[in-house]
Order: structure tokens, then C-alpha cells, then sequence
């Protein structure tokens, strides 16, 4: 019997950490985050004008709002943290035909501070297109192709790459 | 006939006992289960705040707004504006210079008030009384920049 009053007490002591809000992540990826850089494979791209403007607002709702100077509207989405490793994002994706769609993209974690967000995505070159990775890019104009110039876009847009893009936040 | 469980020295022996005994470990575990249980209850997590979202509860009116740090001067119309919400999650929101009315669903959780027509944005409550509230909300200004967005209503006293 005093057995089981100890275990029973110990079940109460354990109880209430578990019980307190998710630790952390929540609250260090909700801010204002500004885009700093764009590695592919490892090495530093130059950034555009526009993707030296996106801006990434995350709410702690599950909302966030990214902006670039040089897209046409800002676009928003949800977000969530999945064993504080990966970065769930729903992302606009061009349909191919007329419009962007929601479309569920998922990063590795790579640093996430109070002033730092660090993740990355190895996709196709092709799917980079299609998504608006933080920024849009132009889609490929296939008009006037050769089968021969069509064939080896579709082999270079097959080609895998990893992106890793850093963030700072703004107060 | 006195209760085998009463008297110690009484105590049958053998398969009986362990019978017996069974039965006394089994009420016994049955209790701190039961216990367990409402433990469990009582501890949930919960993140919705009902004190907040209560008080929520109302007509509210606007009476001022800044953006950046800048005071916006409103209009007699834009004074008259209301938000009202109400105990099933849904709110009214009542623009004075068009006349229209918008049907829309509210909720209030890890600290933010969400309002739906109004996502992606979402509020955070600065000040909540009986009859004063007060909202911030973040945007993107056209020029990329965070733009903090205050609220400033007060209650409908009926």
C-alpha cells in the first residue's frame, strides 16, 4: 500500500513540466525575418535586389506572410515545427498553367535562434522554379524550343540541389 | 458472522486468504486508478484562456488607431465601427461608412486573438478591462517594413 502511494505521488510530481507550452521553437521562429543569404550546394549565391527585399513574418498562430519587392502580392501560408528538427511550410507553387497553389514543402532545421533561422531544402532545379522559394523566379518559357533544347532543360531541371537559406530577424 | 478481513487473528489460510487478499489489492489499485484519472483531469493542458475570451464577449467600438507610432485621425463613420463578439465563436463586424455588416468566426488562443476574415493577420491583446481593449496586429508595409498596427475600442454598455 505504501508502495503504491509513493508511485501515485511520484505520477503527481511528474505531471505538471509536462503540461507547460511547448518549449521554445514557437516562440523563437515567430517574429519579423529578414532573408540574408541563399547557399546552393554549399556556395553563396549573389541575391537579387528582390531576394535581398523578402521578408518573412511568422505569427505564433501557424500563419506566416512573406514579402519581395518584386513579387506581385504577398503571399501567406502555414507553418509548423515537427520534432524541432523540420520546418513544415504550405508555399505557393505555379501550376504550370495560370496560377499558384498551395503546396507542402518541408525544411530541415538547420539553427534556430532569437536572431537566427537557418533551413534546408534539397529539391529539383525544376520544383525551385515552380515554388516560390522565399521569392518568385520566372518560369521556363519553352516557346521556339528545339526538341533537343527542351530534352536537356528537362534533364537540367532534374538535377537535384540543396538550398540552405538564412534568415535574421528585424525587431 | 464477524468478517474474515476484521480479525487479524482470524485470517483464513491458504487459497482462501490469497482470495481474499486478491480482491484487497485489486479494490486498492482500482482507487488509485480512479485517482490517476482525475489527476489527469485536473492537470490537462488547456491553451485556451476562457477568462480572456469571456471577457472578449460584447460590442465594441472603435475610438482609435495608430500605425507605426502615428496616431490615424478616423472619421466620424470609422468611430462608429463595430466588432462584436459573441459566445459561439462567430463575430460581427459592423463597417459604419459602407453600412455592411461581415459575418465572421473568432477564437482566442496561445495568446492571440484570431479573427478569421482578417487572417493571415492576427491580434495579440494589449489591454482587455470591462470597457476598454486594445489590439496590436504586425503587417508588411509596401515598402517591406514590419508595420504595428494599434486599436483602440471601448464597450457597449447595454
Amino acid at each position: 500500500m505504501n508502495k503504491l502511494i509513493f508511485l501515485f505521488l511520484m505520477f503527481i510530481l511528474a505531471l505538471p513540466p509536462g503540461c507547460e507550452k511547448d518549449a521554445g521553437y514557437p516562440d523563437l521562429i515567430s517574429g519579423f525575418w529578414a532573408q540574408e543569404a541563399i547557399l546552393e550546394d554549399g556556395t553563396a549565391v549573389e541575391m537579387s535586389t528582390c531576394e535581398q527585399s523578402t521578408r518573412l513574418l511568422i505569427e505564433q498562430n501557424g500563419v506566416y506572410r512573406l514579402y519581395s519587392s518584386c513579387d506581385v502580392l504577398e503571399r501567406s501560408g502555414t507553418w509548423i515545427i515537427t520534432n524541432e528538427t523540420m520546418l513544415d511550410l504550405s508555399m505557393d507553387r505555379w501550376n504550370g498553367s495560370n496560377k499558384y497553389e498551395p503546396y507542402p514543402v518541408r525544411f530541415t532545421i538547420i539553427k534556430l535562434s532569437a536572431t537566427e533561422l537557418e533551413i534546408r531544402i534539397r529539391t529539383f532545379i525544376g520544383d525551385r522554379k515552380k515554388i516560390v522559394l522565399f521569392t518568385p523566379v520566372a518560369q521556363d518559357n519553352l516557346a521556339g524550343m528545339t526538341p533537343g533544347e527542351l530534352l536537356e532543360l528537362d534533364r537540367y531541371n532534374k538535377t537535384l540541389r540543396t538550398y540552405i537559406y538564412r534568415f535574421v530577424k528585424h525587431e | 458472522m464477524r468478517h474474515p478481513y476484521f480479525l487479524k487473528n482470524d485470517r483464513p489460510s491458504g487459497c482462501f486468504y490469497l482470495i481474499i487478499n486478491s480482491y484487497r489489492m485489486k479494490a486498492v489499485a482500482l482507487k488509485v486508478l480512479t485517482l490517476c484519472i482525475l489527476t489527469l483531469v485536473a492537470f490537462s493542458c488547456n491553451k485556451e484562456d476562457p477568462g480572456i475570451a469571456d471577457q472578449l464577449i460584447g460590442k465594441w467600438t472603435l475610438t482609435d488607431k495608430t500605425v507605426g507610432n502615428d496616431p490615424v485621425i478616423l472619421s466620424d463613420c470609422e468611430k462608429r465601427s463595430t466588432i462584436e463578439f459573441q459566445v459561439n465563436n462567430f463575430c460581427l463586424l459592423y463597417d459604419a461608412c459602407t453600412g455592411d455588416t461581415t459575418n465572421s468566426g473568432w477564437n482566442y488562443k496561445y495568446e492571440m486573438l484570431n479573427i478569421s476574415v482578417h487572417l493571415p493577420a492576427a491580434y495579440y491583446i494589449e489591454q482587455l478591462d470591462n470597457t476598454d481593449l486594445k489590439v496590436r496586429r504586425n503587417d508588411i508595409s509596401p515598402s517591406g517594413d514590419l508595420q504595428v498596427t494599434v486599436l483602440s475600442y471601448s464597450k457597449e454598455l447595454k
